[in-house]
C-alpha cells in the first residue's frame, strides 16, 4: 500500500515534470529549428552575395579582356600584350571559318617554353576544338539555342587545378581564348572577397569559406572561428566557371542563444520541481499519518472483535444448549432464547466480517478449501436466517441443484450467504421472497440469491462493492450495517476462485455466486 | 690592328655613356661578349652580357614615392619576440616614409586583416597605432595575406610609383594555395602588372623555395632573417632599396644574328624564342648593376673576320624623367689566329659576372643533390666549384672574386655537419641574390 502511494507520489512529480521538460524541449527544438532555418536562409543569401560579387568580377573580366586584346593574331604583338596582362597566362587564337577553320593561329608553329607547356595542358583541346564552344553558358545563354554561342568559359582539370579558358569570336569569326592564371584568379577572388577584422567587419560572429574542387579552402574571411569538424550553416555551390567550387558558411550565434534558452528552461523547471517535491512530501507525510491512524483504528477494531468473538461464542453456544435443554412446552422462554440465538449469530457475523476485514487489510485473507458439499451449506445458513426471514414475511424459495461432494471453503461460503441473506433481511424484505438457487458443472458451483425488494439502481451495482458504501447511509432508513459485507464477500468469493455480482434482472436483487469447487474423486 | 680597334671603341662607349648618364640621367647601357676576339677555325661558345646601372639619384627629396603593402604574418609562430620585432621593424619603416608615400598594412594568420588600408602617409600615427595593435594567433593563410596586400597597392596601382609587396613570414602557408610553383605563379602575375614582391623569410620554419620563387617571378628581393631582432636592419634595407629605384618596366630584347645559337641564360628567367631572347626587370635600383647573361655558340670564323652577334634592344620608363626610354646596342666580335690576342681582348668584368653566375649553377646543383640525400656528391660539387672560383680569379687577376671561394667553400664544410635547414635557408639567400644582383 505504502509502496503505491510512493509510486502514485513520484508519478505526480515525475510526470508533469517529465512532460514539461519534453515540451520545453520540443518548444526549444521547434524554436532552434525555426532559427536555424532562418540563419540558414539569412547565411545562404550572404552566401549568394558573395556568389554575384564574384560573378561580376567574371563579368568585369571579360569585359577587360575583350577591350585590352590586340586585333591581329600577330605572334608578337600578342606575346608583348601577354607580358603585360596580369590576369592571362596564355592565349589561343583558332581560325573560325573558310577552308582553314580549325587551324591555330596563335600560339604559332615555333613556341617559347611557356607556349609548349601551354599546348600540352590543352591538348584535349587541339584535338577537337569544338569541345571550346560546348562549355558556352553564362552570356551566351542569353542568345538562345538558335544562334551559335559568341563567348563562354571552358574548365578543366590539369595536375589536379582548375583551368579556365574565355573564349569569344572576333568580327571575323576567329575564336581567341584566354587562359586564366590560377593563382591570380584566386589571388583576384581573394582581392574581391572581403577582409576580416577590423572595427566595421559585416561578419565578425560569422566565418565564409571558398572551398575548391579538390576540398581545400582558397580563402576564407569572418571573425568567427568554426571548431574542427564543425557543419555550415549553409553551403552554395558556386556558379560557372568555378562550377566545381562551393561557400561555406559557419556561424555561432545559435549555439549562444540556444544555451541562454536551455538555461532558463532548466530553471523553471528546477522550480517547478522543488514546487512538486515539496507538495508531494507534505501529501505523503500526511498519508502516512493518516495510513498509521487509519491502521491504529483498525488494529483496535479487531482487538476488541477479538475480544467480543469469544464471549459471544460461549453465549451462542450455551443459549443453544439451553434451548435444547428447554421443554416444548415453555413457550415464551423458547422464544426469548431464539432472539439470544438470532441476534449472537447477527453479531458472530458481523465480527467475522471486521475479522475478515482486518485480514484483508494485513493482506491475510485465506481460504481453505475440504471437501463437503455446497447445498448442505446453503441449507444450513437457510436454516440459521429461516426465523428472522419468516418473522418479516419473507418466504425462502431453495432451488438446491449441487449436492455433489466437492473441495470447498465451507466457512467462507456460509460467510458470504450470511452476508447475502442478511442484506435481503435488511434491504429486500419488502419483496416477500427469497429465491436461492444452486447449480454445479465443471468444477463449479453457482449460487444465486434473490431478492424482490426495491433492488439497487443502475449507477449503483459496482459501487456496493467497494467498502463502507452503502447506498442508503440514512440512519432514518432503521436499516444497520458496516458496508463491508458484499466487500468481504467479493473477495472471498473471488479467493475461492470465482466471483460475486450483481446481476440484472426484472425486480429486486439478484446476485450471483461462483465458485471453484473441483469435484472429490471417488465419491 | 682589330684589337686596337676595338679597345678604342670600346672604351670611347663607354666614356660617352658614362658622361651621358651623368648629365642626362639615363640607365647606363653594356652590351659586351666575354671574348669579343675568337680564335678562328672553330664553333665555340662564350657569355654575352647585357649590364644596366641605375644611374644615380640627384637626392632623396627627388625620389619616386613609394606604394609599398606590408603583409606581416601574424600566426601563432611569431608570438613573442617575432612578432614584437616585426611590429618595432614596420614601425621605423612607416617613420621613414613622406608623405607622398603610399602605404598599407596587411596581417593575416587564419584570415586575413586589412591593418592599415592604402592611404599617403600623412598620419602616420594612426597606421603605428594599428600596427601595435597586431598579435599573433592562428594558422598561415599566406596566398591570401599576399594577395589582399597587392589589391592595397593595387588601390594606387601607378608606373610612376615603386608598387611592392613586403612580405614577413614564419612559416609554411598552411591555409589556402600553399605550394611554391603556386605563389611563383602569383609573383609572376604581380610581376605582369608592375609589382613586386620582396619575400623576408623569419626564423627556420619558412619554406625558402616558395619564398624565393614568390620574390623571384615578381623581381622582388629575398632575405633570410635568422634572428628576429635583425628585422628591422632588413627592413631598412628593403625600404631603402625601394626608395632607389630609378627605373621600372625595364625590357631586355636580344635579338642574336643568324648562326649565333642561345645555349643558355644564367641566373634570370627569360623567354628564348628561336633568335630573340626577352627578360624583363620590374625594377633598378640608383647605381644598381642588373645584367642578363647568356650563353652562346658561335659559329667558326676565318682570322680578321667579323661578325656581328647580337642586337640588343633596352627600354625602360625612367623614374627620374616618368619617360620612357630606350637604348640600343649591337655587339659583334672578330676572329683571330692569335691565342695572345684572344687572351687580352677577354672583357674581364663580364668574365667576372660569368664566374659568379657558372658558380651559383654548380653551388644550386649541390642544393638539389643534398636534397636528393646525397650529400657526398653535394660536398663534392661545392668543393669543385670553390676550385674553379680559384682559378678563374688567378686567371682574370680578380681578388674580389676570393670571397665567392670561401663561401663555396664553407658550404661545404658545414653540408652533412650542420643544421641543414639553416644552411639551405642561407644557400637559397647566396643564390637569390647573385641571380638578381640584388642590392642587399
Amino acid at each position: 500500500m505504502q509502496k503505491k502511494v510512493v509510486v502514485a507520489l513520484l508519478v505526480l512529480v515525475l510526470l508533469p515534470l517529465g512532460l514539461l521538460g519534453w515540451i520545453g524541449a520540443r518548444m526549444a527544438e521547434n524554436e532552434r529549428q525555426l532559427l536555424k532555418h532562418q540563419m540558414g536562409l539569412l547565411a545562404q543569401g550572404q552566401l549568394q552575395q558573395v556568389d554575384e560579387r564574384i560573378q561580376a568580377h567574371f563579368a568585369g573580366l571579360q569585359t577587360r579582356l575583350s577591350a585590352s586584346t590586340p586585333k591581329e593574331a600577330n605572334a608578337n604583338a600578342l606575346r608583348d600584350w601577354l607580358r603585360t596582362a596580369p590576369q592571362v597566362r596564355q592565349v589561343l587564337v583558332i581560325e573560325g571559318e573558310g577552308a582553314d577553320a580549325g587551324k591555330r593561329l596563335f600560339p604559332p608553329a615555333e613556341v617559347t617554353g611557356g607556349e609548349r607547356l601551354f599546348l600540352q595542358r590543352t591538348a584535349a583541346l587541339w584535338e577537337n576544338p569544338s569541345l571550346l564552344m560546348q562549355s558556352a553558358h553564362g552570356a551566351a545563354a542569353a542568345n538562345g539555342d538558335a544562334e551559335p554561342a559568341t563567348q563562354g568559359w571552358y574548365s578543366w582539370y590539369w595536375n589536379a587545378e582548375l583551368h579556365h579558358i574565355y573564349w569569344q569570336r572576333d568580327a571575323k569569326n576567329r575564336i581567341w581564348g584566354f587562359e586564366l592564371d590560377p593563382a591570380r584568379l584566386k589571388a583576384d577572388l581573394i582581392g574581391v572577397l572581403p577582409a576580416s577584422g577590423g572595427k566595421g567587419d559585416a561578419l565578425a560572429r560569422a566565418r565564409i569559406r571558398m572551398i575548391d574542387g579538390n576540398g581545400a579552402t582558397v580563402y576564407q574571411w569572418g571573425g568567427f572561428e568554426p571548431p574542427e569538424k564543425a557543419k555550415s550553416l549553409a553551403m552554395l555551390p558556386m556558379s560557372p566557371p568555378l562550377a566545381s567550387w562551393k561557400l561555406e558558411y559557419y556561424g555561432a550565434g545559435l549555439t549562444g542563444a540556444s544555451a541562454a534558452g536551455r538555461f532558463q528552461m532548466l530553471a523553471g523547471i528546477l522550480v517547478l520541481a522543488i514546487a512538486l517535491a515539496g507538495l508531494a512530501f507534505y501529501l505523503y507525510r500526511e498519508q502516512t499519518r493518516q495510513m498509521r491512524e487509519a491502521a491504529e483504528r483498525v488494529n483496535f477494531v479487531n482487538q476488541v472483535s477479538h475480544e467480543l468473538k469469544t464471549p459471544l461464542t460461549n453465549i451462542r453456544m450455551y443459549a443453544e444448549l439451553l434451548e435444547d435443554q428447554l421443554a416444548e412446552a415453555e413457550e415464551k422462554p423458547r422464544r426469548y432464547l431464539g432472539v439470544i440465538i438470532a441476534e449472537s449469530q447477527r453479531l458472530s457475523r458481523l465480527i467475522a466480517n471486521v475479522l475478515n476485514f482486518a485480514r484483508d487489510q494485513k493482506e491475510k485473507l485465506k481460504v481453505q478449501p475440504a471437501p463437503g458439499c455446497c447445498d448442505a451449506v446453503v441449507a444450513r445458513c437457510i436454516e440459521a436466517f429461516a426465523p428472522a426471514l419468516s418473522a418479516k414475511g419473507v418466504d425462502i424459495r431453495l432451488d438446491a441443484q449441487a449436492p455433489e461432494m466437492v473441495q470447498v471453503d465451507a466457512e467462507t461460503l456460509e460467510q458470504i450467504l450470511n452476508n447475502l441473506f442478511s442484506n435481503v433481511e435488511k434491504y429486500g424484505a419488502a419483496g416477500g421472497a427469497l429465491q436461492v438457487t444452486t447449480h454445479f458443472s465443471a468444477n463449479s458451483t453457482v449460487i444465486t440469491v434473490r431478492d424482490f425488494g426495491p433492488g439497487i439502481p443502475e449507477r449503483e451495482r459496482e459501487r456496493i462493492f467497494q467498502p463502507f458504501y452503502r447506498v442508503s447511509s440514512k440512519l432514518s432508513d432503521g436499516v444497520a450495517g458496516t458496508g463491508i459485507g458484499l466487500d468481504i464477500a467479493r473477495k472471498l468469493a473471488r479467493l475461492h476462485g470465482g466471483d460475486l455480482n450483481l446481476v440484472p434482472c426484472d425486480s429486486g436483487a439478484c446476485f450471483e455466486l461462483s465458485l471453484a469447487t473441483p469435484l472429490v474423486e471417488g465419491k | 690592328m682589330n684589337k686596337f680597334f676595338s679597345i678604342v671603341l670600346g672604351v670611347a662607349m663607354s666614356l660617352a655613356t658614362s658622361f651621358s648618364s651623368a648629365q642626362a640621367r639615363e640607365v647606363n647601357v653594356v652590351a659586351a661578349l666575354a671574348a669579343p676576339v675568337l680564335q678562328a677555325g672553330a664553333t665555340q661558345k662564350t657569355f654575352l652580357k647585357v649590364s644596366l646601372t641605375g644611374f644615380s639619384m640627384p637626392s632623396t627629396t627627388a625620389r619616386s614615392p613609394l606604394n609599398v603593402a606590408i603583409v606581416i604574418d601574424r600566426s601563432g609562430s611569431m608570438m613573442g619576440q617575432r612578432i614584437e620585432q616585426a611590429r618595432h621593424a614596420a614601425v621605423l619603416a612607416v617613420e621613414s616614409l613622406s608623405k607622398d608615400d603610399v602605404v598599407s598594412v596587411v596581417a593575416y594568420d587564419t584570415t586575413v586583416e586589412v591593418i592599415s588600408p592604402a592611404a599617403k602617409a600623412s598620419n602616420k600615427d594612426a597606421i603605428i597605432e594599428a600596427i601595435r595593435s597586431i598579435q599573433a594567433t592562428g594558422t598561415t593563410a599566406l596566398f591570401a595575406g599576399v594577395s589582399k596586400g597587392a589589391q592595397e597597392v593595387r588601390k594606387h596601382l601607378d608606373r610612376n610609383l615603386v608598387n611592392r609587396v613586403i612580405l614577413l613570414s614564419d612559416g609554411k602557408a598552411n591555409v589556402g594555395p600553399s605550394s611554391p610553383a603556386e605563389l611563383g605563379e602569383l609573383g609572376a602575375s604581380l610581376g605582369r602588372e608592375g609589382i613586386s614582391v620582396t619575400t623576408i623569410g623569419l626564423g627556420l620554419g619558412y619554406n625558402e623555395d616558395l619564398m624565393t620563387q614568390l620574390a623571384g617571378y615578381s623581381d622582388g628581393n629575398h632575405a633570410f632573417v635568422a634572428n628576429a631582432q635583425d628585422l628591422a636592419r632588413i627592413f631598412k634595407l628593403e625600404f631603402g632599396d625601394a626608395s632607389a629605384v630609378v627605373a621600372q618596366e625595364v625590357e631586355v630584347g636580344i635579338r642574336l644574328a643568324d648562326g649565333v645559337k642561345p645555349i643558355r641564360m644564367l641566373g634570370r628567367e627569360g623567354e628564348i624564342v628561336g633568335q630573340n631572347v626577352r627578360v624583363r626587370m620590374n625594377q633598378l635600383g640608383s647605381e644598381q648593376e642588373k645584367f642578363v647573361l647568356l650563353e652562346v655558340e658561335v659559329p667558326a670564323g676565318k682570322s680578321g673576320d667579323k661578325r656581328a652577334v647580337a642586337e640588343v634592344d633596352v627600354s625602360y620608363l625612367n623614374m627620374a624623367s616618368r619617360n620612357k626610354e630606350a637604348a640600343q646596342r649591337k655587339v659583334e666580335l672578330s676572329y683571330t689566329d692569335s691565342a695572345e690576342k684572344v687572351v687580352s681582348a677577354m672583357d674581364k668584368k663580364v668574365m667576372k659576372s660569368a664566374v659568379e653566375q657558372v658558380s651559383n649553377v654548380m653551388s644550386k646543383q649541390a642544393l638539389k643533390l643534398r636534397d636528393e640525400g646525397k650529400t657526398e656528391e653535394a660536398k663534392k660539387v661545392l668543393n669543385e666549384n670553390a676550385a674553379y672560383v680559384q682559378d678563374q680569379a688567378v686567371k682574370l687577376d680578380a681578388p674580389e672574386l676570393k670571397k665567392l671561394e670561401e663561401e663555396a667553400r664553407q658550404n661545404a664544410a658545414t653540408m652533412g655537419s650542420g643544421d641543414w635547414n639553416v644552411q639551405r635557408k642561407g644557400m637559397k639567400e647566396q643564390q637569390y641574390r647573385k641571380d638578381k644582383q640584388q642590392k642587399y
